[in-house]
């Protein structure tokens, strides 16, 4: 790394470990009522607000949502319970990189698109601005933990077949009735 | 007889003529050497072991379930992502079974400049026929090129380019297109089907979903290896050959955790991936890509392994699941989904670089594996070249426009926009890179200054420490690596038989 890219990194890292100190401090007005929130693993409260929020905007419909054959929402999905067993089935140390992605994304990155709410408080435009300004951020780990929240959303999102439609993908093979494929035996079955 | 460790109640000793750590291609051919020189060793392998029933193909579980860090490894810039097996087999649980053996001109290489003794093109050509008869492999069939190779081959042959079809190791495959998410119809001749059940019939013992966290000598002679299974229980194997077979990233990190000697402090250098891009052309019939085996057909025209040529970029298709899909695709939000409804008339190809680049494995807080992967200059300029020749493959194949998944998107309908995909679009982070091929952290040599292993595969400096996996190469292939892997392991196991009987 050159030594303009460590800058960039420690300044990064710098943001991060303000917004965890932030993160510590902030963590009221958010929904603790959810029902949702007593079946989490990994996430709290104000995590699955982000997430919820981030999945609202990452995987937003490109025709309304009562339009007929229109995909689901993302909540219909549960996209956030997925998010939480991906976090919670990681090794400590990614779970950490995780939640601190989310945590920055609610506390920090908002700042890159001149906004100086908190993630979940802005409008769903000035969102996508965030989302945005993150992907084309100068910053590495930046425009990486937008590549691992995009990573984990669109999973949580698309591993739904109820999204296949969007896509005309028809699924796993094992699943589907069998037609002009026939699938070998294993020679280990009975 | 294989045991996980996650049954295991109590921690656990056990002695044994030689100790392989990972299954992969490299350890599962040592374990059936051992096996079959009457030497039955003990295995341990950090992740699980699986039966073809349990491939579901669903991407959301199996990804978690069959790749190093739940699918989410990456360089430590996050700027490329590191696609690598964990699981009894390896990567060739997985891996879309591509058959290529080691090039001559990458062996002769080895050769003359690192001093690699023993392995030239005449030297391996055993052990190359070995593994291509223990894994059947065949050249694909025609009838099993679909359409989003026959893209390629159709681009290839307007553009009078040289190309071909691929050689695989699978028997009975009904081309389910679900490959990269292990094969539910145990078509594949992978290690687990071929290797690992002679190895178990004549007495090597498994032990799955352990994790070696250390590499016990005394500095000149190796004493065993001491693994840990998620619950805490630990495993110690006391035996005078352990063989390192975890992947270039894997081996090299519990080379350095152990402390092995390194007063050249080569081990984890020279770090190689074959870093790939890829480019979608979008077509107006449906192209289906998901369906029929994945990668059939190779373009070699950028492609030249002489030392001096600048030719160094491999191009062949790259199709994704849905979710795999979704992350590639630029952006989010309906601009995204508009274009996830393309999905079914998309091609895709990759220029996978015969890399240069020279990264290096370390260990973050003494023991989170890292990776730091920068690509140089040479390479930019190579991958700029590979994604070019793909957008022209894909244009000349009939693809209605293409599309570099860069950020914003890079969207060319003529040959003459061709020349936007510049530097500019291949910087860091600008592109999605994925790699799949580490190679070369552990590398042999005859030098103990440039390499870590002779070229036998016993560590210069500590007696009993092998290596038999992609670690081992001090180049990259430019090209798939599982043939020259299995080989390698192959060519390299009378060593270490003969180490094992001590």
């Amino acid at each position: 790394m050159n030594r303009r890219g460590f800058l960039r990194a420690g300044l990064a890292w710098a943001a991060l470990g303000a917004t965890g100190v932030a993160a510590l401090l902030r963590t009221s007005g958010y929904d603790r009522a959810d029902r949702r929130v007593a079946y989490m693993r990994a996430l709290s409260a104000w995590h699955l607000a982000v997430v919820d929020a981030l999945a609202d905007r990452m995987c937003a419909a490109d025709v309304d949502y009562d339009a007929p054959g229109a995909p689901p929402r993302p909540r219909e999905v549960e996209v956030a319970a997925f998010v939480d067993a991906f976090v919670a089935d990681s090794e400590p140390p990614i779970r950490r990189d995780l939640l601190a992605a989310i945590g920055a994304l609610e506390h920090a990155f908002p700042a890159l698109a001149g906004q100086v709410q908190r993630f979940t408080a802005l409008s769903p435009a000035r969102q996508d601005a965030v989302l945005a300004a993150m992907e084309g951020s100068s910053i590495d780990l930046v425009r990486g933990a937008f590549h691992g929240l995009k990573s984990l959303v669109m999973m949580g999102y698309y591993r739904d077949p109820r999204t296949w439609g969007v896509l005309a993908y028809d699924g796993p093979l094992v699943n589907r009735p069998a037609g002009g494929w026939v699938p070998l035996r294993y020679k280990g079955a009975s | 007889m294989i045991r996980s460790g996650n049954e295991l109640t109590e921690d656990l000793v056990v002695e044994a003529p030689a100790c392989v750590v990972g299954l992969g291609a490299g350890g599962s051919v040592v374990l059936r050497a051992l096996a079959r020189a009457g030497l039955p060793a003990v295995a341990l392998e950090e992740g699980s072991d699986h039966t073809p029933f349990q491939f579901n193909q669903r991407e959301e579980q199996m990804i978690p379930e069959l790749f190093q860090e739940r699918g989410g490894r990456m360089t430590d810039d996050l700027a490329i992502q590191v696609l690598q097996g964990r699981g009894v087999g390896g990567s060739t649980i997985h891996n879309t079974n591509l058959c290529k053996r080691t090039p001559t001109e990458i062996l002769e290489l080895w050769a003359r400049r690192y001093g690699v003794e023993g392995c030239g093109p005449r030297d391996m050509e055993a052990a190359f026929q070995t593994i291509e008869r223990d894994l059947s492999v065949s050249r694909i069939p025609d009838d099993g090129i679909n359409p989003n190779n026959d893209a390629l081959r159709r681009g290839i042959a307007a553009l009078g380019w040289r190309g071909g079809v691929l050689s695989h190791n699978r028997v009975g495959c009904i081309g389910s297109g679900f490959c990269e998410l292990g094969c539910a119809y145990d078509a594949k001749r992978n290690a687990r089907k071929v290797l690992i059940p002679e190895a178990l019939d004549r007495g090597a013992r498994i032990f799955s979903d352990v994790r070696a966290t250390r590499i016990l000598h005394d500095r000149k002679q190796v004493l065993g290896v001491e693994g840990r299974t998620a619950g805490g229980r630990r495993v110690t194997v006391r035996t005078k050959v352990v063989v390192l077979a975890g992947s270039a990233v894997g081996s090299a990190a519990l080379a350095i955790a152990s402390e092995l000697p390194d007063p050249h402090l080569q081990q984890g250098e020279h770090l190689r991936i074959h870093p790939g891009g890829v480019v979608a052309g979008v077509f107006d019939q449906p192209i289906d890509g998901w369906k029929g085996i994945p990668q059939s057909y190779e373009c070699t025209e950028w492609l030249d392994l002489d030392e001096k040529s600048d030719k160094r970029v491999w191009i062949t298709t790259a199709f994704a699941h849905p979710i795999g899909t979704a992350v590639v695709l630029p952006g989010f939000g309906a601009a995204h989904m508009k274009s996830m409804r393309g999905y079914r008339h998309l091609a895709v190809l990759t220029a996978m670089l015969h890399d240069e680049s020279a990264g290096h494995v370390w260990l973050k807080d003494g023991t989170r594996t890292m990776l730091h992967y920068e690509m140089n200059e040479g390479d930019r300029r190579q991958m700029v070249i590979g994604l070019r020749a793909c957008a022209r493959i894909l244009l000349a194949a009939g693809a209605r426009e293409v599309v570099v998944p860069a950020v914003p998107p890079l969207t060319i309908r003529r040959e003459a926009e061709i020349e936007r995909i510049d530097a500019n679009v291949v910087r860091p982070h600008n592109i999605p890179l994925t790699a799949v091929h580490p190679m070369g952290t552990m590398r042999m040599g005859r030098e103990p200054k440039t390499s870590v292993v002779r070229s036998t595969g016993e560590h210069h400096h500590v007696r009993g420490v092998f290596v038999a996996d992609g670690s081992l190469f001090p180049t990259s292939l430019g090209g798939p690596p599982q043939i020259s892997i299995y080989a390698f392991a192959e060519h390299l196991s009378p060593h270490i038989v003969a180490a094992a009987r001590g």
